[in-house]
């Protein structure tokens, strides 16, 4: 499974459980959904994007 | 229905606790809810909820072990395992039949095994929100 899918999972279970266990009504549900979902999404691939601009030094030699 | 009405009905928490609702039967829902994820909530006859919340539990878990994540244990010399298995002990009877009726430990040389172990964990922690969240129901602060 590639990260990508794990991490979609991931938010997804997380989004619908929380979203479920703090909201009763289904319209603030959905909103609060969306807002966990996304927000997850939005900001992982963000710290992606600026962990891209700064990459990792090249693996130490085996001695 | 006013709008602060349909506000309050709509709010998680409730003003004023249910008076019907014994200790005891607080103590039996949050008990049952540590034990096997979603029977608190069936307990308390939140049937639709019990099964999605025990479904998201039983499906962290199922990842956790398909991508062969660790199960914690207790580690000598290792405090921070200790937080660990108990997030991960809060699964119930998840956490005991893998690690004593399975024998299932984990791989740490599989591809999958960080993400693994971060859905195991998850599952107990997330099942131990469930304990909290039956004990508030029987105990009438939240519907």
């Amino acid at each position: 499974m590639s990260h990508f899918l794990l991490m979609t999972v991931y938010a997804f279970l997380i989004a619908v459980f929380f979203s479920v266990l703090w909201k009763r009504n289904r319209r603030d549900q959905i909103r609060l959904f969306l807002q966990l979902f996304l927000g997850m999404m939005g900001g992982a691939l963000a710290i992606a994007w600026l962990m891209y601009m700064f990459p990792s030094a090249p693996p130490a030699p085996i001695p | 229905m006013t709008d602060l009405q349909e506000q309050s009905d709509d709010s998680v928490e409730a003003e004023q606790p249910n008076s019907t609702e014994s200790s005891g039967h607080r103590f039996i829902a949050a008990v049952l809810a540590a034990i096997v994820p979603g029977a608190g909530h069936f307990y308390l006859r939140r049937i639709g909820r019990s099964a999605l919340f025990a479904g998201i539990v039983l499906v962290c878990a199922l990842l956790g072990c398909y991508l062969e994540g660790r199960l914690d244990t207790f580690e000598d010399n290792n405090p921070l395992s200790v937080i660990a298995t108990l997030a991960s002990m809060g699964s119930g009877v998840v956490y005991f039949t893998l690690r004593l009726v399975l024998g299932y430990q984990g791989d740490i040389i599989a591809a999958g095994f960080e993400y693994g172990t971060t859905f195991l964990r998850t599952a107990g922690i997330l099942n131990l929100l469930l304990v909290l969240d039956a004990f508030d129901i029987a105990r009438g602060r939240k519907s």
